[in-house]
Protein backbone atom coordinates (compact mmCIF):
# COMPACT_ATOMS: atom_id res chain seq x y z
CA UNK A 1 0.00 0.00 0.00
CA UNK A 2 1.26 3.28 -0.79
CA UNK A 3 1.60 6.02 1.72
CA UNK A 4 0.34 8.83 0.84
CA UNK A 5 0.86 10.67 3.89
CA UNK A 6 3.80 12.85 4.12
CA UNK A 7 7.23 12.17 5.26
CA UNK A 8 7.74 15.38 7.68
CA UNK A 9 5.22 17.11 9.70
CA UNK A 10 5.64 20.43 10.17
CA UNK A 11 5.42 21.29 14.34
CA UNK A 12 5.38 25.00 14.90
CA UNK A 13 8.04 26.65 15.85
CA UNK A 14 5.87 29.47 17.37
CA UNK A 15 4.87 30.29 20.74
CA UNK A 16 0.98 28.89 21.76
CA UNK A 17 -1.68 31.19 22.01
CA UNK A 18 -2.21 29.06 25.69
CA UNK A 19 1.64 29.22 26.58
CA UNK A 20 1.61 33.50 26.05
CA UNK A 21 -1.32 33.67 28.91
CA UNK A 22 -0.06 30.92 31.01
CA UNK A 23 3.08 32.83 31.02
CA UNK A 24 1.48 35.48 31.85
CA UNK A 25 -0.86 34.28 35.03
CA UNK A 26 1.79 32.81 36.08
CA UNK A 27 3.60 36.00 37.41
CA UNK A 28 0.91 37.45 38.55
CA UNK A 29 0.98 36.02 42.08
CA UNK A 30 4.67 36.71 42.56
CA UNK A 31 3.73 40.72 42.21
CA UNK A 32 0.86 40.53 44.95
CA UNK A 33 2.36 38.60 47.44
CA UNK A 34 0.28 35.91 46.62
CA UNK A 35 -2.77 37.14 46.62
CA UNK A 36 -4.10 37.75 43.16
CA UNK A 37 -4.12 34.83 40.60
CA UNK A 38 -4.59 34.71 36.78
CA UNK A 39 -6.49 31.99 35.22
CA UNK A 40 -6.91 30.03 31.82
CA UNK A 41 -9.76 27.92 31.35
CA UNK A 42 -10.34 26.04 28.20
CA UNK A 43 -14.65 26.07 27.98
CA UNK A 44 -14.87 22.71 25.36
CA UNK A 45 -18.64 22.98 25.94
CA UNK A 46 -19.21 26.67 24.73
CA UNK A 47 -17.54 26.55 20.95
CA UNK A 48 -20.62 24.92 19.59
CA UNK A 49 -22.99 27.96 20.90
CA UNK A 50 -20.31 30.75 20.50
CA UNK A 51 -20.95 31.18 16.87
CA UNK A 52 -19.07 34.65 16.57
CA UNK A 53 -16.28 33.42 18.59
CA UNK A 54 -15.04 30.74 15.54
CA UNK A 55 -12.81 28.14 16.44
CA UNK A 56 -12.16 25.23 17.91
CA UNK A 57 -10.43 25.79 21.20
CA UNK A 58 -11.98 28.46 23.51
CA UNK A 59 -10.65 29.95 26.51
CA UNK A 60 -11.18 32.15 29.37
CA UNK A 61 -8.68 34.08 31.27
CA UNK A 62 -9.49 35.44 34.56
CA UNK A 63 -8.22 37.13 37.53
CA UNK A 64 -9.00 35.18 41.04
CA UNK A 65 -8.40 35.30 44.29
CA UNK A 66 -6.61 33.54 46.99
CA UNK A 67 -8.69 35.18 49.65
CA UNK A 68 -12.18 35.34 48.01
CA UNK A 69 -12.60 31.63 46.98
CA UNK A 70 -14.80 31.48 44.09
CA UNK A 71 -14.28 35.22 42.67
CA UNK A 72 -13.61 35.47 39.51
CA UNK A 73 -13.07 38.71 37.00
CA UNK A 74 -13.35 37.46 33.56
CA UNK A 75 -11.24 39.82 31.36
CA UNK A 76 -11.01 38.20 28.12
CA UNK A 77 -12.23 34.94 26.11
CA UNK A 78 -10.34 33.72 22.79
CA UNK A 79 -10.77 31.27 20.24
CA UNK A 80 -8.06 29.57 17.39
CA UNK A 81 -8.36 27.03 15.37
CA UNK A 82 -5.76 24.41 14.95
CA UNK A 83 -3.43 26.51 13.67
CA UNK A 84 -3.27 28.69 16.37
CA UNK A 85 -3.46 31.81 14.69
CA UNK A 86 -5.17 33.68 13.92
CA UNK A 87 -6.37 34.24 17.44
CA UNK A 88 -10.05 35.81 17.95
CA UNK A 89 -10.50 37.62 21.45
CA UNK A 90 -13.51 39.19 22.69
CA UNK A 91 -11.71 41.75 25.23
CA UNK A 92 -14.10 43.25 28.54
CA UNK A 93 -15.32 46.22 26.89
CA UNK A 94 -13.99 48.91 29.66
CA UNK A 95 -10.44 48.02 28.43
CA UNK A 96 -11.73 47.99 25.14
CA UNK A 97 -12.80 51.72 25.66
CA UNK A 98 -9.65 52.33 27.65
CA UNK A 99 -7.80 51.17 24.64
CA UNK A 100 -9.53 52.68 21.65
CA UNK A 101 -10.70 49.50 20.28
CA UNK A 102 -14.17 49.38 18.59
CA UNK A 103 -15.15 46.19 17.75
CA UNK A 104 -15.94 43.36 19.79
CA UNK A 105 -13.99 40.97 18.60
CA UNK A 106 -10.30 41.09 17.74
CA UNK A 107 -8.28 39.18 15.81
CA UNK A 108 -4.57 38.81 16.33
CA UNK A 109 -2.73 37.20 13.55
CA UNK A 110 0.80 36.09 15.22
CA UNK A 111 2.56 35.90 18.42
CA UNK A 112 3.88 39.02 18.50
CA UNK A 113 0.32 40.70 18.11
CA UNK A 114 -1.27 39.05 20.82
CA UNK A 115 1.56 40.03 23.72
CA UNK A 116 1.40 43.23 22.43
CA UNK A 117 -1.99 43.94 22.69
CA UNK A 118 -1.77 41.55 25.74
CA UNK A 119 0.67 44.05 27.36
CA UNK A 120 -1.71 46.85 26.71
CA UNK A 121 -4.61 44.88 28.23
CA UNK A 122 -2.81 44.08 31.33
CA UNK A 123 -1.50 47.19 31.77
CA UNK A 124 -4.76 49.31 31.51
CA UNK A 125 -6.65 51.10 34.59
CA UNK A 126 -9.32 48.93 34.83
CA UNK A 127 -6.94 45.77 35.88
CA UNK A 128 -5.31 47.91 37.79
CA UNK A 129 -8.11 48.78 39.51
CA UNK A 130 -9.53 45.29 40.11
CA UNK A 131 -6.47 43.91 40.97
CA UNK A 132 -5.93 46.66 43.41
CA UNK A 133 -9.17 46.08 44.95
CA UNK A 134 -8.64 42.15 45.04
CA UNK A 135 -5.70 42.97 47.40
CA UNK A 136 -7.49 45.23 49.52
CA UNK A 137 -10.32 42.83 49.97
CA UNK A 138 -7.81 39.71 50.62
CA UNK A 139 -6.00 41.85 53.60
CA UNK B 1 -36.85 39.03 51.57
CA UNK B 2 -37.16 41.94 49.57
CA UNK B 3 -35.34 43.49 46.64
CA UNK B 4 -35.30 46.90 44.44
CA UNK B 5 -33.66 47.04 41.50
CA UNK B 6 -32.92 50.32 39.21
CA UNK B 7 -31.23 51.89 36.78
CA UNK B 8 -31.16 55.53 37.96
CA UNK B 9 -29.77 57.02 34.81
CA UNK B 10 -27.41 59.11 36.17
CA UNK B 11 -29.22 61.19 38.17
CA UNK B 12 -29.42 62.75 41.61
CA UNK B 13 -32.35 60.61 42.56
CA UNK B 14 -30.99 60.38 46.28
CA UNK B 15 -34.35 61.39 48.09
CA UNK B 16 -36.61 59.87 45.94
CA UNK B 17 -34.29 56.19 46.40
CA UNK B 18 -34.78 56.88 50.12
CA UNK B 19 -38.29 57.17 50.23
CA UNK B 20 -38.27 53.85 47.94
CA UNK B 21 -36.04 51.66 50.11
CA UNK B 22 -38.23 53.03 53.20
CA UNK B 23 -41.84 52.18 51.80
CA UNK B 24 -40.98 49.10 50.81
CA UNK B 25 -38.50 48.00 53.25
CA UNK B 26 -35.98 46.66 51.52
CA UNK B 27 -33.53 44.16 52.27
CA UNK B 28 -31.28 44.72 48.83
CA UNK B 29 -31.55 47.39 46.52
CA UNK B 30 -29.43 47.00 43.19
CA UNK B 31 -28.51 50.34 41.68
CA UNK B 32 -27.76 50.63 37.81
CA UNK B 33 -26.03 53.85 36.28
CA UNK B 34 -25.75 55.14 39.96
CA UNK B 35 -23.40 58.15 39.75
CA UNK B 36 -23.82 59.48 43.37
CA UNK B 37 -22.38 59.62 46.60
CA UNK B 38 -23.35 56.00 48.24
CA UNK B 39 -22.42 57.86 51.50
CA UNK B 40 -25.17 60.25 50.98
CA UNK B 41 -28.06 57.97 50.84
CA UNK B 42 -26.45 55.84 53.17
CA UNK B 43 -26.46 58.70 55.79
CA UNK B 44 -29.84 59.65 54.61
CA UNK B 45 -31.16 55.96 55.69
CA UNK B 46 -28.95 56.59 58.70
CA UNK B 47 -30.85 59.55 59.99
CA UNK B 48 -34.30 58.02 59.34
CA UNK B 49 -32.99 54.81 61.34
CA UNK B 50 -32.61 52.46 58.43
CA UNK B 51 -29.15 51.28 58.89
CA UNK B 52 -27.50 50.16 55.11
CA UNK B 53 -24.00 48.96 54.09
CA UNK B 54 -22.58 49.10 50.35
CA UNK B 55 -21.39 45.75 49.17
CA UNK B 56 -18.34 45.81 48.40
CA UNK B 57 -17.14 46.24 44.57
CA UNK B 58 -14.58 44.70 42.68
CA UNK B 59 -14.62 44.71 38.78
CA UNK B 60 -18.29 45.33 38.32
CA UNK B 61 -18.28 49.39 38.51
CA UNK B 62 -22.44 48.87 36.48
CA UNK B 63 -23.75 47.69 39.37
CA UNK B 64 -23.70 49.20 43.07
CA UNK B 65 -25.54 47.38 45.85
CA UNK B 66 -27.06 48.63 49.72
CA UNK B 67 -27.97 45.97 51.78
CA UNK B 68 -29.98 45.74 55.19
CA UNK B 69 -27.73 42.57 55.90
CA UNK B 70 -24.01 43.20 56.71
CA UNK B 71 -21.92 42.70 53.58
CA UNK B 72 -20.27 39.23 55.29
CA UNK B 73 -23.35 37.55 54.21
CA UNK B 74 -22.73 38.02 50.67
CA UNK B 75 -19.90 36.03 48.88
CA UNK B 76 -18.40 37.49 45.73
CA UNK B 77 -18.61 34.73 43.12
CA UNK B 78 -17.65 35.35 39.01
CA UNK B 79 -18.43 38.78 37.25
CA UNK B 80 -17.32 40.97 34.23
CA UNK B 81 -18.33 44.51 33.70
CA UNK B 82 -21.94 43.54 33.37
CA UNK B 83 -22.98 41.34 35.92
CA UNK B 84 -21.83 40.37 39.32
CA UNK B 85 -22.92 36.99 40.96
CA UNK B 86 -22.93 36.96 44.42
CA UNK B 87 -23.86 34.04 46.68
CA UNK B 88 -26.07 34.84 49.84
CA UNK B 89 -26.12 33.03 53.10
CA UNK B 90 -28.44 34.91 55.96
CA UNK B 91 -28.95 32.90 58.77
CA UNK B 92 -32.11 31.37 58.93
CA UNK B 93 -32.19 31.36 55.10
CA UNK B 94 -31.92 29.08 52.05
CA UNK B 95 -29.08 30.12 50.25
CA UNK B 96 -29.33 32.57 47.65
CA UNK B 97 -27.13 32.67 44.48
CA UNK B 98 -28.02 36.30 42.59
CA UNK B 99 -26.68 37.74 39.42
CA UNK B 100 -27.35 41.44 39.23
CA UNK B 101 -27.01 42.49 35.61
CA UNK B 102 -26.40 45.73 33.46
CA UNK B 103 -26.39 44.55 30.35
CA UNK B 104 -24.87 46.77 27.25
CA UNK B 105 -27.48 49.49 25.88
CA UNK B 106 -29.19 48.74 22.97
CA UNK B 107 -27.83 51.90 21.13
CA UNK B 108 -24.56 49.81 21.35
CA UNK B 109 -25.39 46.59 20.05
CA UNK B 110 -26.99 44.69 17.94
CA UNK B 111 -29.90 41.70 18.74
CA UNK B 112 -26.47 39.10 17.24
CA UNK B 113 -23.97 40.51 19.86
CA UNK B 114 -26.88 40.61 22.67
CA UNK B 115 -27.37 36.77 21.71
CA UNK B 116 -24.19 36.13 22.33
CA UNK B 117 -23.59 38.08 25.46
CA UNK B 118 -26.42 35.91 26.61
CA UNK B 119 -24.95 32.63 26.09
CA UNK B 120 -22.29 33.61 27.59
CA UNK B 121 -23.74 34.87 30.35
CA UNK B 122 -25.84 31.66 31.01
CA UNK B 123 -22.79 29.61 30.81
CA UNK B 124 -21.28 31.95 33.64
CA UNK B 125 -24.26 31.33 35.17
CA UNK B 126 -24.60 27.81 35.39
CA UNK B 127 -20.70 27.41 36.00
CA UNK B 128 -21.40 29.58 39.34
CA UNK B 129 -24.26 27.53 40.10
CA UNK B 130 -22.04 23.87 39.62
CA UNK B 131 -19.84 25.69 41.29
CA UNK B 132 -21.00 26.47 44.54
CA UNK B 133 -23.60 23.85 43.95
CA UNK B 134 -26.12 26.14 44.85
CA UNK B 135 -29.11 26.49 42.24
CA UNK B 136 -31.70 29.18 44.16
CA UNK B 137 -30.87 31.52 41.98
CA UNK B 138 -32.14 34.75 41.28
CA UNK B 139 -30.83 36.93 38.24
CA UNK B 140 -32.22 40.86 38.36
CA UNK B 141 -31.42 43.90 36.58
CA UNK B 142 -31.45 45.99 33.32
CA UNK B 143 -31.51 43.04 30.60
CA UNK B 144 -31.88 45.84 27.95
CA UNK B 145 -34.11 43.23 26.19
CA UNK B 146 -37.45 42.48 26.33
CA UNK B 147 -38.83 39.00 28.40
CA UNK B 148 -39.90 38.08 24.71
CA UNK B 149 -36.18 38.38 22.62
CA UNK B 150 -34.41 35.92 21.88
CA UNK B 151 -31.59 36.54 24.12
CA UNK B 152 -33.89 36.00 26.95
CA UNK B 153 -36.39 33.18 25.47
CA UNK B 154 -33.55 31.47 23.61
CA UNK B 155 -32.63 27.68 24.65
CA UNK B 156 -28.94 28.01 24.12
CA UNK B 157 -29.18 31.61 25.31
CA UNK B 158 -30.98 32.58 28.91
CA UNK B 159 -34.29 30.36 28.29
CA UNK B 160 -36.37 32.03 30.50
CA UNK B 161 -39.83 31.11 30.31
CA UNK B 162 -43.41 33.29 30.67
CA UNK B 163 -45.24 30.31 32.67
CA UNK B 164 -44.11 28.65 35.77
CA UNK B 165 -45.90 25.16 34.71
CA UNK B 166 -43.57 24.69 32.10
CA UNK B 167 -40.46 26.16 33.69
CA UNK B 168 -41.26 23.77 36.28
CA UNK B 169 -39.76 21.13 33.87
CA UNK B 170 -36.34 22.65 35.13
CA UNK B 171 -34.79 22.23 31.69
CA UNK B 172 -35.65 21.20 27.65
CA UNK B 173 -33.70 18.83 25.13
CA UNK B 174 -33.28 20.49 21.53
CA UNK B 175 -31.94 19.20 19.11
CA UNK B 176 -29.80 16.74 21.70
CA UNK B 177 -28.91 19.12 23.83
CA UNK B 178 -29.61 19.93 27.29
CA UNK B 179 -30.78 23.33 28.37
CA UNK B 180 -31.93 24.51 32.16
CA UNK B 181 -34.93 27.11 32.18
CA UNK B 182 -35.59 30.21 34.14
CA UNK B 183 -39.21 31.29 34.92
CA UNK B 184 -39.66 35.08 34.16
CA UNK B 185 -43.00 36.44 36.11
CA UNK B 186 -42.12 39.78 34.09
CA UNK B 187 -44.82 38.54 31.47
CA UNK B 188 -47.26 39.24 34.13
CA UNK B 189 -46.58 42.99 33.98
CA UNK B 190 -47.43 43.39 30.39
CA UNK B 191 -50.26 45.89 29.53
CA UNK B 192 -51.86 48.97 30.38
CA UNK B 193 -54.72 48.27 33.20
CA UNK B 194 -52.40 49.42 35.99
CA UNK B 195 -50.82 52.28 33.68
CA UNK B 196 -47.32 51.06 34.08
CA UNK B 197 -47.27 49.39 30.34
CA UNK B 198 -43.23 48.56 30.91
CA UNK B 199 -40.30 49.71 32.77
CA UNK B 200 -38.70 51.70 29.72
CA UNK B 201 -40.16 54.24 27.10
CA UNK B 202 -38.53 54.80 24.02
CA UNK B 203 -39.44 56.13 20.75
CA UNK B 204 -38.01 56.52 17.22
CA UNK B 205 -39.42 57.01 13.64
CA UNK B 206 -39.34 52.93 12.36
CA UNK B 207 -41.70 50.90 11.37
CA UNK B 208 -41.16 48.37 14.64
CA UNK B 209 -41.37 50.59 17.82
CA UNK B 210 -43.02 48.24 20.84
CA UNK B 211 -42.49 52.59 22.79
CA UNK B 212 -42.73 50.27 26.43
CA UNK B 213 -39.92 48.11 26.80
CA UNK B 214 -39.54 45.73 30.02
CA UNK B 215 -36.16 45.99 30.45
CA UNK B 216 -35.95 45.37 33.71
CA UNK B 217 -36.50 42.42 35.51
CA UNK B 218 -36.41 39.61 37.52
CA UNK B 219 -36.11 35.67 36.46
CA UNK B 220 -35.63 33.21 38.45
CA UNK B 221 -34.50 29.51 38.51
CA UNK B 222 -37.36 26.85 39.09
CA UNK B 223 -36.47 25.67 42.41
CA UNK B 224 -37.49 29.05 43.61
CA UNK B 225 -41.11 29.43 41.92
CA UNK B 226 -42.46 28.55 45.24
CA UNK B 227 -40.70 31.17 47.07
CA UNK B 228 -40.76 33.55 45.02
CA UNK B 229 -43.95 36.06 46.17
CA UNK B 230 -45.17 36.80 42.50
CA UNK B 231 -48.51 39.47 44.25
CA UNK B 232 -45.29 41.39 45.40
CA UNK B 233 -43.73 41.83 41.56
CA UNK B 234 -44.32 45.82 40.74
CA UNK B 235 -43.24 48.46 38.63
CA UNK B 236 -42.52 51.22 40.93
CA UNK B 237 -43.91 54.45 40.04
CA UNK B 238 -43.83 56.48 43.13
CA UNK B 239 -41.33 57.29 45.75
CA UNK B 240 -43.36 58.86 48.21
CA UNK B 241 -45.66 61.80 47.35
CA UNK B 242 -42.96 61.71 44.51
CA UNK B 243 -43.97 60.56 41.07
CA UNK B 244 -41.98 58.97 39.05
CA UNK B 245 -43.86 59.10 35.62
CA UNK B 246 -45.41 62.29 34.58
CA UNK B 247 -49.08 62.44 32.97
CA UNK B 248 -48.60 60.29 30.42
CA UNK B 249 -47.23 57.69 32.64
CA UNK B 250 -43.94 57.71 31.10
CA UNK B 251 -40.72 57.79 33.50
CA UNK B 252 -39.98 61.53 34.08
CA UNK B 253 -36.71 61.53 36.35
CA UNK B 254 -34.54 58.55 35.74
CA UNK B 255 -35.44 57.13 32.23
CA UNK B 256 -36.17 53.51 33.78
CA UNK B 257 -38.52 52.79 36.55
CA UNK B 258 -37.78 50.28 39.37
CA UNK B 259 -38.74 47.25 40.35
CA UNK B 260 -39.72 45.46 43.43
CA UNK B 261 -40.27 41.53 44.65
CA UNK B 262 -40.03 39.86 47.62
CA UNK B 263 -38.80 36.17 48.47
CA UNK B 264 -40.74 33.97 51.04
CA UNK B 265 -38.83 32.17 54.08
CA UNK B 266 -40.94 29.04 54.19
CA UNK B 267 -42.90 27.81 51.48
Amino acid sequence: MKNLWPQSFQEPNFEKPKTIFEQQAKLLPTLTGDLVYATLTQLDYLHARLENLHGDFIYRFSITSKFLENYSYKILSFSHGIEMYPVTLNIDSEIRKELNIKDIFVEVKSPQELESLLEKILTSNKISRVIGSIITMSK
Amino acid sequence: MKFIFWNIGKKSLILELKEIIKNKEADIIALAEFDGKVDDILSMLSNDNMNYHLIPQIGCQRITILSKLVPEYFKHRAETEYYTIKELFVPGWYKLLIAFIHFPSKLFTTDDDQMVESQMFKQEVEMAEKQCENYNTIIVGDFNMNPFENGMVGASAIHSIPCSLTAKQVKRVVKGREYSMFYNPMWNLFGDSDNKPGTYYYKKSSHLVYFWNMFDQVIIRPGLIDKFNCKSLEIISKAGEISLVDENHRPCLSDHLPIFFSLKKEV
